[in-house]
Parts: structure tokens; C-alpha cells; sequence
């Protein structure tokens, strides 16, 4: 059974600025909770939205992506607590001795899964405003600014294309990043971004010169493409504010959430079962939301 | 006529020279002119078509006047002068700044604050007419090159401007893009009766539609007047010789007075006809080095299959057998997978299946720095491989790299090879897209490699330079050097190199000798062998041929 392609979802459909508020709360929600139950259902959520907006295949590519980040900040954490049990394993090398705390374990755990979340979230935002949204945004504020935001995004693609194709190509030099030791990559890989923004300032002038002369600057700009707000839009934006309002409440009365690393633990209350429900609610409503569209189809 | 642009005595001097660029230039332009401006590299072409627009004028030291429409063309708001006149540059891909093709079109429109309703019905309409409606929600990125180019005709285009100024604009296309961006501008000057400014070095096409053409040699324009007349007097200079396209020059050769000098192909079949014009084959000084007989095997490729993404095969169970001193020229159309197969050829990537073995090992295993010292590999971004400040120093790395033990005579002679002495000292970033070919081609040299591997080498190239390329290749064969070319320059192919194939379908195919390739094809061949194959089928080249014994002169 083929996808249904992202441009056919409701969710894609819905005006830039409930979009973009619904971005912003989720990111801000994200960012509130480090209880164990809530950022693992927020985890499981996002793959499942990325899933369901993207395909397989990307969230596959992302989760590989994130992988090294996740560890990276799980070894730092047991590395730089190792003062509380319960301990999990000790050991000592060289006199130097090493302590798994169980709540280092699982609060560096936590600390990687939300990042990975903001990651993962983040691709969706992509793939839901696009340029032309993000710009219909940003516009009435600064339509300069709001364009030249919109062709630095634009140029990550084509930096990141280019940067494939002089890997391939510096290989005729001898020059390969991918093989060496470490220091020796770094360098590579300096040299390579180098090479880029030469490459990138050359052709950015001469598009530069293009803009000039296609009148850029010349006067306020217009905008081509029109949202209209529709009632949709306001049905999304208050669900979400309304639960967005809870949640705000519940993290102003300090639940869900734990400062220190040494004092981390998995217990579970019914505060923090209203949080795990609620946010849940939050990550679902653009799921929801299509099944709501979906009952509107003739 | 009405008189649209109007240049008088335009001296210009770039900062720190001392020397003009353009010295006492008097132009007029007028409206629904098509006026080609060609001359040497380096004669002021691009410095004089910049001059036409305000945001594109060069920095420097001027004098006299530029007039648009009677009014200074300095003096112009930056709103009016997006809409009087149009630009588009030589290299496709550094136009565009949106995403998809419909925001770069509307993009153009945004600028000057053209409501959103307008916006929407101008970009309606001009897709409809250039056929654009099909791509309007592509990426950007996702376009060929020539593609590309349509696009940003259009975006220029949208604005109505009342002249199209551009710079070489099908350098960096292959000849069926060529042919579809000259039709598309054809039907802008003809049917909307737009004034076009263009620069061109490859004239085949521009002399058949232009009605004027303007000639700049030694910084000035010498001479101005319609193309027959411009193309007979740059047969006479011979430093511009090599830029008279085939069938003006076949006629210039031989049946110069015969009557109104052909520029086409069809003109030409007319002109034979009505005079009984007769040619001859000549014994053509084949160029080409006959292949030794007992010449070893240098490239070996088995069943070779290629794909990005596992839906369609790029190379597709290739197999081919390239011999020592062998030239085989691939040509095909963009997209069709030679850049990739010799990306493969070259090590760089390595097949899904097959082998491809050079000198008997495979080509991939092989450590870099052995490769590197049998094969050199010329992409068709040649600043792709660059990496160091000057010109100098990017061959002396080479050479340190290959352990060459007389690195800096090695450089010296390569930079007098192909004439870049005089630009040892600057930054690799800084030379034009010819130079940077050049340079390209001297570090790929350098190495006196087993095998040259080299995509699209005269991309953007001036004839005289494509001249200057093609002798060094044939050395460099005669030395008992390889090549293997990918191309869609048919001239250079014909001229140059010894056996060519099709790329199609994922495979080689029909590999024959280049004489052989091109008078058995209809559509992929030289232009002369479309005029003369009734009478001199194995012509491709003009030299092939001279006036027969019985026609007029």
C-alpha cells in the first residue's frame, strides 16, 4: 500500500502562522519535561508522526543520524557522575577507578532521547513550512530578512550537494576525508570548508549581481502566495493552546521535571501521568486533526 | 528605427590596469534588434553587455555616455531598470535563489511589489507560453542545465523588460538544450518583438537568427553590420578564424564568391542547388595516431552496473575494452550517464557489480596515490579539484603528490602547454570558467598518466583555446597516452578524437571510428556532414572537403 505523500495531508495544508505557533509550542514542550515516562512517550510519539508524515525510510535515516549524538551524551553524563548510587558495575584500570550510576545512566539517557526529539521534530518542521510558508511568516515583519533566512535555508542543500561532489572529486588529489587518523581528517575537513565557502562566495556574488538586477531591494517586496486563515485553523491553534496552557501550568507548579542528574530517578506520580497524557494529546493533534479532515471529505 | 540603447565614445578601464578594456565604443541598439556581439576571450564582450545595465556595471574608470531610451542610463531607479532590462548570465546554476521554479518565477515579481493576484496571472501566462506548466513545482536543484536556463529566461522574462541582455547563456549546455534556449529566444524577438543583446563564442546557431552583429577586436568595435558580413570579415583575421562556424566557413573556403554567404544549413542546401555548387573529398591529414596492432589492453570494464537508488540502473551491464593509445570520445545527452561512467572509469565510485580493471588491476582497490599516477581524472567542475592558493602552487602539489622529482620545471612546462604563465600567481577561485578548464587539464597532464579521463573538457572554451586543447591531447596520444572523453561538443569530437560511442539506455553503443560515427548518424553529427552527406558522405569536417572540378566559383 503506497504513502499518502505529505503535500496531500491535512496537517501540510494548515496556515503558516498555526503551524508555526504549534511548532514553537512543541519545541518549548520538548524542552520542559526530563521525567523518564514523558520523554520516552514524547520519543515514541515523534517517531510515530515522522512516520506517519515522512515514510520509514527517513525516520531510519534520522534515528541512524542521531544515533552517535544519543551516545555521546549518555558516555559524558556516566563519565561526570559517578557520585551516587545505586551503581550498576565499578570497575578500576590503572588505579583510576570507574563508577555506572544508575541515575547517571538514566539521566544522560533522558538528555540524549530529548535531543534526539528536538532533531526529529525539527525535520518535520521542515518538511510541514516550507520555504514559501516560512516566508508568507515572516514577511509582514521583514520581507528582506524574511527572504534572505529563506535562501541561507535554501543554500544548505546546495552546500551539503557540494560538499558530496568535492569529496568525490578531491579523491584525484589525494585528498580524502574519510581516511587518515583523526587529526588528519580534521584538517581534510577544514581544507574542504575552505574550498566551500570560496566556491560558495564566488557564486554568491554572481547571484547576488542577479538579484540586483531583477530589481531586489528596489521596493517593498510583495508576497505571491496568500493564506487564508480558515476555520480549521482556528479549531487547531485553540486545541493546541489550550493543552499547550496546561501543560504550562503543570511544569509552573514543578512537575516533570528533575535539576539534578544525582537525584534522577524513575518514580511516577499522578501529576506526571496528567503531563504524559496531555503532551500526548499534543503531539497527536495533527494525527487527530487529519481523521477530523478526513470525516469532512465528500 | 526606434532607437533603444545608445553608447557613445565608452571608454572603460578596469582598476589597476593600464591598459582600457573597451576604447571609444559608439553603439546604437534598437528596439526588436537581435544584435550578436562576438570577439576574442579577453576582447571586452561580457565587459561591453554589462555596461548595458546599471546593477552589472563593472567597477573602473569610464567615460562618455549610455543612454536608454534617450534618458542616462545611470540615472535610472533600480525599480525601472529591472524592468527596462533583462539579464541572464552564462552559468545556469548561479541564478536562481528559490526552491522550486514557481517561487523563482514569482520571485522576480515579489521584487518589484507586483500584487499577489498579478503575480499569480503574469506567472500563469508566461508558463503557459514558454511550455513551463509541467515544472512549475519542481526543485530547482532537479533541473538540467539547460532546464535551468529556461527557467531563468522566464524570470527574467516576467518582468517584460524591453531588452534581454545575455552572457554566453548556452556555453554550459549540450547541443539539444542549445537548440531548444535559442528556439525559445527566436520566439521572444519574433513574436513579441523583444530586443536581444547577446554574447556567444559557439555562432552556429545566433548568426542564423541575429540581424545585426558587431565584431570587437583590439578594444574597439571593428566592425558592425549584419552577420554574413561580420562572419566573412573574422575569416580574413586569423586569430578569429576558428570562430566562423562550418558551413560559413566551407563556403568562405571554397566558393567565397558564390553569392550570399550561408550561415545554415538549409540556406547552405539552397545555395548549392540554385549555383550546381560541386565538393570534393580531400585526403584528410588523419590526426588521430593510428592504434599500434599489438596494443595492450589499458581499461577493461566487465558487465559493469551502476544505479544511485536502486530504481534505475545509470550504467547498466557495460562492457568495453579500451586499448593503449586509444581515444574514445562518449557522447550522449545530459542525463544520460557518461559524467557517471567515467566517474567509475576514474575509481571514484565503485560499480554495484561488474569489474573494471586499469593496467590489470581493479580500478577502485588500487591505492590512491598508485592511481593517481596511471590515471588523471578532469571533472566537469574542474574548481571542484582545485585546493590551493595559486595556480602555481596547485601543480607543484600535484607534482610533490605523483613524486615527481623535477616538480617545478614540471609545472613550468605545463603552464607554458597551455598558455597560463601569465596567471601562475593568481587564486584557482579567481579565473574564469576557461582558465579554471585549463588548469584542470594541466594538473590532470601533469602526471603523464596511462590513462586521461576527461568530462566535458572544452565546456565553456573559446574555439582558439578548444584549438589549443585538442593539439595538446593529440601529443600526448602520439606519446602513447589514452584518453577517454565525454562530450557533447561534436566539432571538438570530430576534429579530435579516434572512436566514438553513444551513451543510451545505460549502455555504449555503436563504438566506431569517428569518421564512421558521425557520417553514419542524421541527427548527432557535424553540420557539414548535414549539408554535404549527398555529395561527400564521409565529410564531418570542412577540411574534409573542397570545391569540386565542374561547380562555380
Amino acid at each position: 500500500m503506497s504513502r499518502i505523500s505529505i503535500q496531500k495531508r491535512f496537517f501540510f495544508h494548515i496556515h503558516p502562522l498555526a503551524a508555526t505557533g504549534y511548532f514553537a509550542g512543541l519545541i518549548t514542550l520538548l524542552l520542559l519535561f526530563n521525567h523518564v515516562s514523558i520523554v520516552l512517550t514524547a520519543f515514541l510519539l515523534i517517531i510515530f508522526l515522522n512516520w506517519f508524515y515522512l515514510g520509514i525510510g527517513k525516520v531510519e535515516r534520522q534515528l541512524k543520524f542521531s544515533f552517535l549524538m544519543f551516545l555521546t551524551i549518555v558516555v559524558f553524563n556516566v563519565f561526570l557522575n559517578q557520585g551516587t548510587g545505586p551503581y550498576l558495575w565499578q570497575t578500576s584500570i590503572l588505579g583510576l577507578s570507574f563508577k555506572l550510576s544508575y541515575p547517571a545512566l538514566l539521566y544522560g539517557s533522558v538528555m540524549g532521547l530529548m535531543l534526539v526529539e528536538m532533531l526529529m521534530a525539527f525535520v518535520l518542521f521542515n518538511s510541514i513550512l516550507t520555504t514559501n510558508k516560512l516566508l508568507a511568516v515572516f514577511s509582514p515583519v521583514s520581507p528582506r530578512l524574511a527572504l534572505l533566512v529563506v535562501l541561507s535555508i535554501n543554500l544548505v542543500n546546495t552546500f551539503n550537494l557540494q560538499f558530496k561532489r568535492l569529496v568525490l572529486y578531491q579523491k584525484t588529489r589525494n585528498v580524502d576525508p574519510f581516511n587518515g587518523s583523526i587529526r588528519k581528517r580534521l584538517s581534510v575537513g577544514m581544507h574542504f570548508l575552505g574550498i566551500l565557502l570560496e566556491g560558495a562566495l564566488v557564486s554568491g556574488m554572481e547571484r547576488a549581481r542577479s538579484m540586483d538586477a531583477r530589481g531586489f531591494g528596489a521596493t517593498k517586496r510583495s508576497h505571491y502566495r496568500i493564506f487564508k486563515w480558515q476555520f480549521s485553523d482556528s479549531f487547531f491553534m485553540t486545541s493546541s493552546l489550550i493543552i499547550f496552557l496546561a501543560l504550562i501550568g503543570f511544569k509552573v507548579g514543578s512537575f516533570g521535571w528533575t535539576n539534578s542528574a544525582l537525584k534522577f530517578n524513575g518514580s511516577f506520580s499522578v501529576a506526571d501521568g496528567w503531563i504524559l497524557c496531555l503532551l500526548g494529546l499534543f503531539l497527536l493533534i495533527p494525527v487527530i486533526s487529519e481523521k477530523v479532515a478526513d470525516l469532512w471529505t465528500n | 528605427m526606434d532607437e533603444l540603447i545608445g553608447i557613445d565614445h565608452l571608454t572603460f578601464t578596469y582598476p589597476h590596469t593600464n591598459e582600457s578594456t573597451l576604447e571609444n565604443i559608439n553603439l546604437k541598439i534598437f528596439a526588436d534588434d537581435f544584435l550578436l556581439i562576438a570577439g576574442d576571450t579577453g576582447s571586452g564582450k561580457t565587459t561591453l553587455l554589462s555596461h548595458l545595465k546599471k546593477e552589472l556595471m563593472p567597477n573602473g574608470h569610464r567615460s562618455g555616455y549610455i543612454t536608454f531610451q534617450h534618458q542616462d542610463i545611470s540615472k535610472f531607479t533600480q525599480l525601472k531598470s529591472a524592468q527596462m532590462v533583462g539579464f541572464v548570465s552564462q552559468n545556469p546554476r548561479n541564478q536562481p535563489v528559490m526552491a522550486t521554479v514557481i517561487e523563482e518565477l514569482a520571485f522576480s515579481l515579489e521584487n518589484i511589489g507586483c500584487p499577489s493576484q498579478e503575480i499569480g496571472r503574469r506567472v500563469a501566462e508566461l508558463s503557459n507560453y514558454l511550455g513551463l506548466d509541467q515544472w512549475l513545482h519542481k526543485r530547482v536543484d532537479d533541473l538540467s542545465g539547460g532546464q535551468l536556463q529556461i527557467v531563468n529566461l522566464a524570470s527574467v522574462l516576467i518582468l517584460r523588460p524591453k531588452v534581454i541582455l545575455l552572457d554566453e547563456p548556452t556555453a554550459q549546455l549540450d547541443p539539444l538544450m542549445t537548440q531548444n534556449f535559442m528556439t525559445i529566444l527566436s520566439r521572444i524577438h519574433q513574436e513579441l518583438g523583444m530586443t536581444i543583446v547577446m554574447t556567444e563564442h559557439n555562432l552556429a546557431v545566433p548568426i542564423t537568427m541575429a540581424n545585426r552583429m558587431v565584431l570587437i577586436s583590439n578594444r574597439q568595435i571593428a566592425v558592425n553590420d549584419t552577420p554574413a558580413v561580420v562572419i566573412s570579415q573574422m575569416f580574413q583575421k586569423a586569430q578569429l578564424k576558428r570562430f566562423v562556424p562550418e558551413i560559413p566557413a566551407l563556403f568562405l573556403r571554397n566558393y567565397p564568391q558564390a553569392g550570399q554567404l550561408p550561415l545554415s544549413v538549409s540556406s547552405g542546401q539552397r545555395l548549392i542547388h540554385a549555383k550546381n555548387l560541386q565538393f570534393e573529398s580531400v585526403n584528410s591529414d588523419l590526426k588521430t595516431a593510428e592504434r599500434p596492432k599489438e596494443a595492450s589492453t589499458i581499461v577493461s570494464l566487465k558487465n559493469v552496473s551502476f544505479t544511485f537508488d536502486e530504481r534505475q540502473s545509470i550504467v547498466d551491464h557495460l562492457s568495453l575494452d579500451i586499448h593503449q593509445g586509444d581515444w574514445l570520445t562518449i557522447v550522449g545527452k545530459n542525463g544520460s550517464g557518461k559524467s557517471t561512467l567515467l566517474s567509475l572509469i576514474g575509481g571514484l565510485r565503485k560499480p554495484q557489480h561488474g569489474r573494471i580493471n586499469l593496467a590489470g588491476k581493479t580500478v577502485w582497490k588500487m591505492q590512491t596515490t598508485e592511481r593517481i599516477k596511471r590515471l588523471s581524472f578532469l571533472s566537469q567542475e574542474p574548481s571542484l579539484q582545485f585546493g590551493n592558493e595559486t595556480v602555481f602552487k596547485e601543480l607543484m602539489v600535484q607534482a610533490k603528490q605523483l613524486g615527481i622529482t623535477n616538480a617545478e620545471s614540471r609545472a613550468q612546462k605545463a603552464l607554458e602547454n597551455l598558455r597560463l604563465t601569465d596567471l601562475e600567481n593568481k587564486n584557482p577561485f579567481d579565473l574564469s570558467g576557461g582558465q579554471q578548464q585549463l588548469l584542470g587539464l594541466a594538473i590532470a597532464m601533469i602526471a603523464n598518466p596511462q590513462l586521461l579521463v576527461l568530462d566535458e573538457p572544452t565546456n565553456g572554451l573559446d574555439p582558439n583555446t578548444k584549438h589549443l586543447i585538442g593539439e595538446q591531447l593529440l601529443n600526448y596520444q602520439h606519446r602513447g597516452g589514452t584518453i577517454i572523453m565525454a562530450t557533447h561538443d561534436m566539432a571538438f569530437a570530430a576534429a579530435f578524437s579516434g572512436n566514438c560511442g553513444f551513451m543510451f539506455d545505460g549502455r555504449l553503443e555503436s563504438i566506431l571510428p569517428r569518421r564512421r560515427f558521425f557520417s553514419g548518424n542524421f541527427f548527432f553529427t557535424t553540420a557539414l556532414n548535414r549539408l554535404l552527406r549527398d555529395q561527400v558522405p564521409d565529410a564531418i569536417l570542412v577540411s574534409d572537403v573542397r570545391a569540386g572540378k565542374g561547380g562555380a566559383k
